[in-house]
């Protein structure tokens, strides 16, 4: 496994915590971080998930 | 892994094919050469065929690079399509070549992993500032991909702070709006705020129902201004029929008082149309007398056509008469139209009060009582007309101001709308800042983690290194990290004579700085993978003293048995000259050496030899070359003396040049140690096969004195000297060879690890004492 998906790995687990995305958008996601692929569209749409995300929980 | 072969065609010095083969048991390849000769024409090939053409070697430290130069000169015709890499490992067969813009590499399955260094980049790591220092080792720890998202997850936030910013113009811009209407329309309600809340929360509904209401009563009202222009051409066209009427009764009236009875000639018409019915008539249907067919027919002909003008006025008044009647018709149903439209007016007006629906009532009375009287209708229309013309016109104001209201509400609204849409994204966005900001630090923290960790782990390794490097000397003790504050800035700290975390580039020497970045390299390059890895040197040394040029010759060859083959380049003589004269081992590498480069012979390489392998050499040729001959035994009696005079303190006289005679060298040695000089020569088996009186074979040599007479100078006591004389000399010059170099490696005796004698790393002699 090479180092940039090994801190992939770890950045996705600490940033979306218990998030409801599959284990299958996840992979592709660590993936999609490890090669460098994510443009600054597709962070903002993973920040509006975490935020859509929080906001569950709080209200939980 | 090992490299086998390496051929190189039309890259950069290859003006002629190169081919280069490696012994397979080897995994280091030393190649030797002048600058200008070819050496980072063969590192940068392997390069670029390792890193599949991402990677040009050398060329990368230029600051223009263009793919056109990694071609050779030999062609003028060659184009970088022809360019041939390919590299042969004891597993694969590696061939990159260019598409004209692109190297690649055919095949990337188990291709080995690459680290090169040069020079420049070890120099970078130490001297540059910190910002640019971790890029020289960011491809060891490999987390480069991992790096563009901070980048793109920074134009991410970018993103959001220009959005919030044309958000907060749009709110400016609409508020200026909103205010400029509020003032407009009389400062009401003490703020503009409480204004546009109001006003937005006026139903419009009324105030829309009464604007499409007076469109429908205007629209009625062109219609039956329509209607009307119809009623009056109808009403003319009937005018104008009954004056010709009455015209044509005169004429009509004066011929039938010329021509009698009037309706004689439909009586006419009705009695030829008789008569041409029937084919033949013998006699009158009415008086029953005898007629002549013919003379029937053409005498009712002749009486009906000299009344023709009474018959055409007759036909005329029939159609006139019809016609009449047809616009009576049409006027009957217009003003029928007419008194619905009213009606449906009224209902309208009667509905909104907007105007007097009085005049709309005597309209519909009147058309009623002059349904039959066109010039009372006439009278009436243009009275009624003026009237609600009046009406009408104050409808048009009144549907302006409706218009006026409604658009401006919609106005209102819309600039409301995005003010209160921009404050609402600025929320989101505020939000979205707060998360991304957080998401960029736990990135960049990550890997920072990461590369210091990577970083940690190698710092003992580093120590070991650096320690084999410089042993004894209070320096090391090294710690790398990025600095906190920073995003990609490397710190170097290390001790120097008991003084922790200062900055070598401070404190170091050169030469301390390039073996400092070497071990540095070296034990990144061994920390993933060094078995599938070639480690490229590209003439990293050249500062160093002797004692540290041996250890760092040494510690190269301990760590390239790690790396699956190690590639070292120089041009560094006294580099050369350890392994040309014995002091290193080099039966486990590929020694090659570059010959002079020229653009007709390109790349040309011979294997290196040491100063044993070329008396040999000597003695082999065709013919007997005593001068050369007895010459290279001269230097390798020279060489041997001065390391033996040098391990047991000869005393050698004292002078500005320290190079010594062989009669100079022989005379440092001192007769007690003469005594106890001897060398034990052992098989590869450990047993020994022979045992040199070293003392007395030295005091051989000073009876002869061919070196001078053969050797050195032109003499006639030269010419004096047999051949026998000569092969004597060569004979005991191979003699002290074998007492002292390992036939095998070339070394001298140089580790004293058995505490009693020195010995080569082959163990194949043991030479005593161990010191004088």
């Amino acid at each position: 496994m090479s180092n940039s998906k090994k801190i992939a790995e770890k950045l996705v687990d600490n940033l979306l915590g218990r998030s409801l995305i599959s284990d299958r958008s996840k992979d592709s996601l660590i993936d999609n971080i490890s090669k460098g692929n994510m443009s600054a569209d597709d962070w903002v749409t993973i920040i509006d998930l975490k935020i859509t995300e929080d906001q569950k929980q709080e209200e939980e | 892994m090992k490299l086998k072969k390496i051929t190189i065609d039309k890259f950069r010095g290859a003006t002629q094919p190169f081919e280069l083969e490696l012994s397979e048991s080897k995994n280091v390849t030393m190649i030797f050469g002048e600058n200008g000769c070819g050496k980072s024409t063969l590192s940068d090939a392997l390069i670029t065929c390792l890193s599949n053409g991402s990677d040009y070697g050398s060329l990368n430290d230029k600051s223009i690079l263009h793919k056109e130069k990694l071609l050779s000169l030999a062609s003028t015709t060659s184009t970088l399509s022809d360019i041939l890499i390919s590299i042969e490992t004891d597993t694969h067969t590696y061939l990159t070549t260019c598409d004209g813009k692109v190297f690649t590499t055919d095949q990337l399955e188990d291709l080995p992993k690459l680290n090169d260094l040069r020079r420049s980049q070890i120099d970078k790591l130490i001297n540059a500032k910190p910002a640019e220092r971790y890029a020289e080792i960011s491809h060891f720890i490999d987390v480069d991909d991992y790096l563009k998202n901070e980048v793109t997850l920074t134009q991410a936030i970018k993103l959001i702070v220009d959005d919030n910013r044309a958000k907060l113009d749009t709110i400016e811009k609409e508020e200026a709006v909103l205010e400029k209407d509020w003032i407009d329309t009389g400062s009401q309600d003490g703020s503009w705020r409480v204004w546009i809340k109001r006003v937005l929360g006026k139903n419009l509904s009324d105030s829309k129902k009464l604007l499409q209401d007076h469109k429908e009563i205007n629209s009625t009202w062109l219609n039956i201004k329509n209607q009307n222009v119809v009623i009056q051409n109808q009403i003319k066209i009937i005018n104008d029929n009954k004056v010709t009427l009455e015209k044509n009764k005169i004429d009509i009236d004066k011929i039938i008082q010329e021509e009698g009875q009037s309706n004689l000639v439909s009586a006419l018409d009705a009695a030829l149309t008789f008569v041409n019915k029937i084919s033949k008539i013998e006699e009158c249907p009415i008086c029953s007398q005898k007629v002549d067919h013919d003379a029937l027919k053409k005498s009712l002909s002749d009486r009906i056509a000299s009344m023709k003008t009474l018959k055409e006025l007759l036909s005329s008044q029939k159609k006139l008469q019809t016609s009449s009647k047809s616009s009576q018709d049409i006027i009957t149903d217009r003003l029928l139209n007419i008194q619905n439209s009213i009606k449906s007016i009224k209902i309208l007006v009667d509905s909104h009060a907007s105007i007097e629906s009085k005049a709309l009532d005597a309209y519909i009375d009147s058309i009623n009582k002059a349904k039959n009287n066109r010039e009372l209708y006439s009278a009436i229309y243009q009275s009624i007309s003026q009237k609600l013309k009046e009406d009408f016109e104050s409808l048009s104001q009144k549907e302006k101001e409706l218009n006026s209201e409604i658009e401006q509400h919609e106005l209102i609204k819309n600039s409301f709308e995005a003010h209160k849409a921009s404050e609402e994204k600025i929320l989101l966005n505020d939000a979205r800042l707060l998360k991304l900001n957080w998401s960029l630090d736990l990135m960049t923290s990550i890997r920072k983690e990461f590369i210091d960790n990577q970083l940690n782990s190698i710092t003992d390794e580093v120590d070991r290194l650096y320690s084999e490097m410089h042993p004894g000397e209070e320096i090391g003790n090294l710690s790398l990290f990025l600095q906190p504050k920073k995003r990609n800035s490397l710190d170097v700290k290390a001790k120097f004579y008991g003084h922790d975390d200062i900055s070598p580039q401070a404190l170091y020497s050169e030469s301390h700085i390039d073996t400092l970045g070497l071990c540095i390299m070296i034990a990144l390059a061994k920390k993933d993978d060094p078995g599938r890895t070639v480690l490229i040197l590209d003439d990293v040394l050249t500062s160093v003293d002797d004692e540290h040029l041996k250890r760092f010759v040494t510690l190269i060859h301990e760590e390239a048995r790690h790396f699956g083959h190690v590639f070292l380049t120089s041009h560094y003589q006294p580099w050369k000259h350890l392994y040309k004269y014995g002091h290193e081992d080099k039966s486990k590498m590929n020694f090659i050496e570059l010959k002079p480069w020229s653009l007709e012979t390109g790349i040309q390489y011979l294997n290196s030899k040491t100063i044993i392998d070329e008396l040999e050499a000597l003695l082999n040729l065709g013919h007997y070359d005593r001068q050369s001959i007895v010459a290279k035994c001269g230097v390798i009696i020279e060489h041997i003396l001065n390391f033996l005079s040098k391990k047991y303190r000869g005393k050698v006289p004292y002078q500005d040049v320290q190079s010594f005679t062989i009669g100079t060298l022989i005379d440092s040695f001192g007769k007690n140690v003469r005594k106890v000089l001897r060398s034990e020569i052992y098989d590869s088996e450990g047993m020994k096969i022979d045992e040199i009186d070293l003392g007395n074979l030295i005091q051989e040599f000073t009876k002869y004195s061919t070196r001078n007479t053969v050797g050195a100078h032109y003499n006639e006591y030269g010419l004096l000297v047999g051949d026998t004389e000569v092969s004597d000399f060569v004979s005991l010059t191979k003699r002290l060879i074998k007492a002292t170099i390992c036939i095998q490696s070339g070394e001298l005796p140089v580790i004293r690890k058995s505490g009693s004698y020195w010995e080569p790393k082959s163990g194949s002699i043991r030479l005593y004492p161990l010191s004088a």
